[in-house]
């Protein structure tokens, strides 16, 4: 098979950068093995939320100035920044996802523990602040579904108290869901998003929000709706009489879920090919070019592209991997930046800065990969593969993704 | 500030919250002594925690130390009879290889069989049968009737015994002195480790069972104990690769045990001298990882390619006779030390030396030396009572819960008093351990639980192949209900907990357990926001 562009990788950059190829005209494929870590999103996308010191940023466009040499930022270019980010608005936008946020002032995200951290952009619906010492609410109910257990209330109780809002909390028992409990598996967040696209039950969870909100000024639940758009969220919302907010979970994270499943409806739509189940296996050389890759899915037939975009993550998501002798790159066996010396690879302390997180692929000022010291033209990284930042740390990993991702797009589009 | 409380005279002070104090207390209390176990931190947090956790049959000891081996065997028969629930009945291997000299195997052999140990030589075709994982390259085997066992759930059994039977127990309280009046020990001084308040408990003998803290405790009364310790590190493998113990046919070194036990596999051990000065704070260095690794994999080659979950640990507390440098060759015998009659202080003995597989010998004889000095004639009967949980096979048939199995496993019959009606108490977690919400109340109840790592050590949650990265935050959710202890610090625990699985994580800290420990912070300290408290 044959393609302009093959992206190996089906999380946020790779699907960023895929609508944006598609969307110019390119025949693309994305190569996805399974999920991505959108599955541990917290809804919002940060841009940089903490400098290198540890101080929580306010307005991240000044603040990208200020990182060291390394950082992918800098090779996208400090001043390329605005407009691309304008750009990720846009492209987001037109895959229906709706987001709050201004580039020029962080906002506050709600943790799954109650605790406020600077972001740029958060899905629209779900709890925010602009201060990280005050809520903009007074008098909150907060609502979790009897049984599940990936929403601690009592923390995030106590951090609306410390915030001096005065809060309720509710347990919603709800038959139909209720059932779900004798399999220990079924209460996930992406379980009983599945169960509650059922209107009967909404109109359930409706009836029982209205009776307990009776006090309140605004409703907070658990971020368990809306698997593939913002519907049920809305419809929801429009139903309930007070205004109601979703506060991130423990993974599966379904707001990841769904900004993952609206950016490949996207893609889809634009004409994309998106090969799911695919892990790609190898990858054919010639030159200073990749000719094609063999998926394992597919291992008689090659795919072939112009050009190859890697996205396949950091070590987390296998996209690095290490032994007891270095850390590698597992597809293609590219340079990478990180010590030769295993124990430069971690700290003991764990809230320490770890540097394997700065690992990652070595690149060219175009996000090239090289092999074997010479860059492979072809063949470029984008997201969290690429070295020199700590997206733990910085809270920055979504604009890396997205930012590299739009980079290269308009590198290969030039 | 002295209490105002009025205050138990005990007959016994234990110190020490280890499998050779909890043992003692149990014999104690068992004997009819108003007994008091005090311990600094939470049970099994020294050597007892630190180990292969393996049912020795005393085979190892044979050649070297027949005194030991005997008295191994021994206990590991009363420990299958007693503590059914915390052990694993799988036997063992003792393997040569190519380059071992085989002819050790028949004076091996005949050591075992002296010292009363069933060793059997098997064809070594008939050992790669019994268990796959050995070295296929093997020219020799013995079966032997290892084991395993757990170390955890053995101590705490011993010390839920020792409470029905009217002890008292003091975790998170350290011993900072001993009262002594008139040339006798009458007490100990304390101090609450967890909110720093100072106390004092008194009793007609004071019991040193503190492992290799031990010769500490002593100094405080002027007596020198010249203990030796030696550090042992080992290795967690993710899965459990054998189902039989593996042992190398030869005299003993470095890494040469393979213990499967639950789901997971463990390498061991590493032997160094260390100052008595570090024993607080051992780290596992590259080195040892790298003659673990290189020495498992010589007993079972898939450790090669096996996630190593974490590193960790121990120190042997062995009594010095020598000045052999690996500390090998000295005797792993029990050690029991009248301080009256062998430094004129009167209401102090210390038991030490031996190992976990004799701590109920040692408990027995430094039990028969306290009820001597307080002439009560009492037999001992720990060799025949079972543990609680251990009694009777719980009834399976009748339940009930999903992880109802799994807790049976932990508790034995006890598992029986687990929650279990209301459908919250049966929510799972821990999904890897089949840990649930009943079984959280349960050990906050009954076993002095109030931080996440001490619910691991009950539970084994967070132990399994995610490693906590799922239910940690449920756990913490749930116990601080369950204790009604603040946010904060529940806050606080989960940050320490974290930490606490990383530090068995960073020794060896690549491969998967880097891929994991990567996710783990991007979801505690990226998604949640947790840092150090």
């Amino acid at each position: 098979m044959k393609f302009d562009n093959i992206i190996i990788g089906g999380g946020l950059s790779g699907l960023t950068c895929g609508i944006a190829l598609a969307k110019a005209g390119k025949q693309v494929a994305i190569v996805a093995a399974g999920q991505s870590t959108l599955h541990f999103s917290s809804g919002s996308l940060g841009l940089l939320g903490f400098d290198n010191e540890g101080h929580a940023v306010t307005n991240p466009l000044e603040a990208v100035a200020s990182l060291p040499a390394g950082h992918p930022y800098k090779k996208i270019g400090v001043d390329a920044i605005p407009s691309l980010a304008d750009q990720a608005i846009t492209l987001l936008k037109e895959a229906g996802i709706a987001l709050q946020g201004d580039i020029s002032k962080n906002h506050f995200r709600l943790t799954p523990i109650g605790q406020l951290k600077p972001t740029w952009l958060t899905l629209e619906g779900m709890a925010v602040s602009d201060s990280c010492d005050i809520l903009p609410y007074a008098n909150i109910l907060l609502v979790n579904i009897e049984g599940y257990m990936d929403f601690p209330v009592h923390f995030i109780k106590e951090s609306i108290k410390s915030k001096g809002a005065i809060v309720k909390e509710a347990t919603l028992n709800i038959a139909a869901l209720s059932e779900r409990r004798s399999s220990p598996s079924e209460m996930r967040s992406s379980n009983l998003a599945k169960i509650l696209q059922n209107e009967g039950l909404l109109n359930e969870l409706v009836t029982c929000l209205n009776e307990l909100a009776r006090e309140a000024d605004v409703i907070w639940m658990p971020a368990i709706l809306g698997l593939t758009d913002a519907s049920v969220f809305a419809t929801l919302k429009e139903k309930v009489n007070k205004p109601l907010y979703m506060v991130a979970t423990m993974p599966p994270s379904v707001p990841g879920i769904r900004i993952q499943n609206m950016l490949k409806a996207r893609f889809v739509s634009l004409g994309g090919t998106f090969l799911l189940g695919h892990k790609v296996t190898e990858g054919q050389f010639k030159g200073n070019q990749l000719i094609s890759v063999n998926s394992s899915a597919l291992p008689e037939e090659p795919l072939e592209a112009s050009e190859f975009i890697l996205a396949t993550g950091s070590f987390q998501s296998n996209g690095l991997a290490s032994n007891y002798e270095k850390v590698y790159e597992p597809l293609f066996d590219l340079d990478v930046d990180a010590s030769a010396q295993r124990t430069d690879w971690v700290k003991e302390d764990v809230y320490e800065a770890q540097p394997y997180m700065e690992y990652g692929v070595s690149t060219t000022e175009k996000f090239q990969v090289l092999k074997q010291g010479s860059p492979i033209s072809n063949l470029y990284a984008v997201g969290s593969i690429l070295s020199g930042h700590n997206f733990v740390k910085l809270a920055d990993g979504e604009g890396v993704d997205i930012f590299s991702a739009l980079t290269v797009a308009q590198n290969i589009l030039k | 500030m002295s209490s105002t409380i009025a205050k138990k005279h005990y007959d016994v002070i234990v110190i020490g919250g280890g499998a050779t104090g909890a043992g003692t207390v149990r014999d104690c209390a068992l004997r009819g002594l108003k007994t008091l176990i005090v311990e600094r931190y939470d049970f099994t947090t020294g050597a007892t925690g630190r180990n292969h956790g393996l049912l020795h049959s005393g085979a190892r000891y044979a050649v070297t130390d027949s005194e030991s081996a005997t008295e191994c065997i021994e206990e590991n028969m009363v420990l299958r009879k007693i503590a059914r629930h915390c052990v694993e009945e799988h036997d063992g291997l003792f393997i040569t290889l190519p380059e071992d000299d085989l002819a050790y195997q028949a004076k091996f052999v005949a050591a075992c069989q002296k010292a009363g140990i069933r060793a059997d030589i098997i064809d070594p075709e008939e050992a790669k049968r019994l268990e796959p994982a050995v070295n296929p390259t093997l020219i020799g085997a013995v079966r032997v009737p290892d084991g395993s066992v757990d170390p955890f759930r053995l101590t705490v059994s011993n010390i839920m015994d020792a409470q029905m039977h009217g002890a008292d127990v003091l975790t998170y309280h350290e011993v900072t002195d001993l009262i002594i009046e008139n040339g006798k020990v009458c007490g100990v001084r304390l101090l609450n480790t967890l909110n720093g308040e100072k106390s004092e408990e008194r009793a007609e003998i004071v019991v040193n069972a503190a492992g290799i803290w031990g010769s500490l405790i002593a100094r405080k009364a002027g007596i020198t104990i010249n203990m030796f310790p030696a550090k042992g590190s080992l290795l967690v493998f993710g899965h459990r690769v054998n189902n039989m113990v593996i042992n190398r046919c030869r005299k003993p070194a470095n890494a040469d045990i393979l213990v499967p036990g639950d789901a997971i596999t463990v390498i061991g051990t590493t032997s160094d001298r260390v100052p008595i000065e570090t024993v607080d704070d051992m780290r596992v260095t590259p080195e040892e990882v790298e003659v673990l690794l290189k020495e498992g994999i010589q007993l079972a080659p898939a450790l090669a390619t096996t996630r190593i979950l974490r590193a960790y640990a121990g120190v042997r507390p062995l009594v010095a006779s020598d000045n052999d440098p690996s500390g090998r060759s000295i005797s792993r015998g029990i050690v029991c030390l009248d301080h009256e009659t062998r430094d004129g202080l009167a209401g102090f003995v210390t038991i030490t030396g031996g190992k976990l597989m004799t701590y109920r010998l040692m408990a027995e004889t430094v039990t028969d030396l306290v009820c001597q000095k307080l002439a009560v004639n009492q037999k001992c009967q720990t060799a025949s009572l079972p543990l609680p949980g251990t009694a009777e096979t719980p009834s399976l048939s009748s339940k009930k819960s999903y992880a109802f199995n799994a807790q049976a496993g932990r508790h034995g019959v006890l598992a029986d008093n687990i929650p279990a009606k209301d459908k919250m108490d049966n929510a799972l977690v821990c999904e890897c351990e089949e840990v649930t919400v009943g079984e959280i109340k349960y050990v906050v109840e009954k076993q002095h639980v109030k931080t996440l790592t001490q619910l691991r050590r009950r539970t084994r949650v967070g132990m399994g192949t995610c490693q906590s990265e799922l239910c940690a935050m449920r756990a913490a959710h749930v116990l601080g209900a369950a204790c009604g202890i603040s946010v904060k610090e529940s806050t606080a625990d989960l940050a320490d907990f974290i930490n606490e699985r990383w530090k068995g994580m960073y020794p060896v800290g690549w491969g998967p357990t880097l891929n994991e420990a990567q996710l783990m912070s991007n979801v505690y300290q990226g998604l949640c926001g947790l840092d150090k408290q």
